[in-house]
């Protein structure tokens, strides 16, 4: 089982989220990674295979102030999907 | 090749449809954005086959609107850091190629409406190499190009030992 962690905090009225995955047990390649805001998707990437097995992201949103929760989900080359949760400092 | 062509429009359509798509019935992916993982892009050997894949076309603008932080050295077999931002406006989506990779492709961004376009990240570079960072904005194509150096175990940068 793959793990992740999710990161976030507002400052300037941006709020910066950081991504990071964790070695996997398993082989599979993650392909997909997304994040969300409520129902808002604020982050979507595409992953080929000059990635890390543990990829990282980070990026930047308008619109959460903190106590929000956020999503994180990403699916893997063998088709399974996985979601953790965050909330926004 | 039908396939490869309706993976890329519905890629290319990314950007502007997000905004549609949020309220839509959920497709495969989790996010709702991409309707697929475009394989033939992912697949291809260079640069140019895996724009092709994408947009049908390698035609690109190159600006320095496309601004990429990357290390100078980098070890080798390292995880190289990247982060890429543009001044762009209306960014559909955010390409990562490494072009001496097998596979340049590394990954894909779309920027959804609300985020900045800027992201940060780690790639495989397996040699010395030109990373282009290309962004469609606007229905357009638009590039830059950064190299990073990649030492071998010696240090001895971008210089193959014999054997």
């Amino acid at each position: 089982m793959r793990t992740a962690s999710l990161y976030a905090k507002v400052r300037g009225g941006a709020t910066t989220v950081r991504v990071l995955f964790r070695p996997a047990s398993t082989v599979e390649a993650i392909r997909t990674v997304s994040c969300t805001h409520g129902d808002r998707v604020v982050f979507a990437a595409r992953m080929g295979r000059a990635m890390p097995a543990d990829p990282s992201f980070e990026f930047r949103f308008r619109g959460a102030k903190p106590g929000d929760r956020i999503g994180l989900a990403w699916t893997d080359a063998a088709g399974a999907s996985h979601s953790v949760q965050g909330t926004v400092v | 090749m039908l396939g490869v062509l309706a993976a890329g429009a519905a890629f290319a359509a990314t950007g502007c449809a997000a905004d549609r798509r949020r309220a839509a019935a959920p497709t495969s992916s989790p996010d709702g954005t991409f309707p697929d993982w475009p394989a033939a892009a992912f697949d291809a050997t260079s640069v140019e086959s895996a724009l092709t894949a994408l947009y049908g076309t390698t035609e690109v603008t190159q600006t320095d609107d496309v601004v990429i932080d990357l290390p100078v050295f980098a070890e080798a077999g390292a995880m190289v850091p990247i982060a890429v931002s543009t001044r762009l406006p209306r960014v559909q989506a955010i390409h990562v190629l490494v072009r001496e990779n097998p596979a340049p492709l590394a990954v894909s961004f779309a920027p959804l409406p609300g985020a900045d376009p800027l992201v940060a990240t780690r790639v495989r570079v397996e040699r010395t190499s030109d990373v282009v960072v290309c962004v469609r904005a606007a229905g357009r194509l638009y590039a830059n190009t950064a190299d990073v150096v990649v030492t071998g175990p010696d240090g001895c940068a971008g210089h193959k030992v014999p054997g």
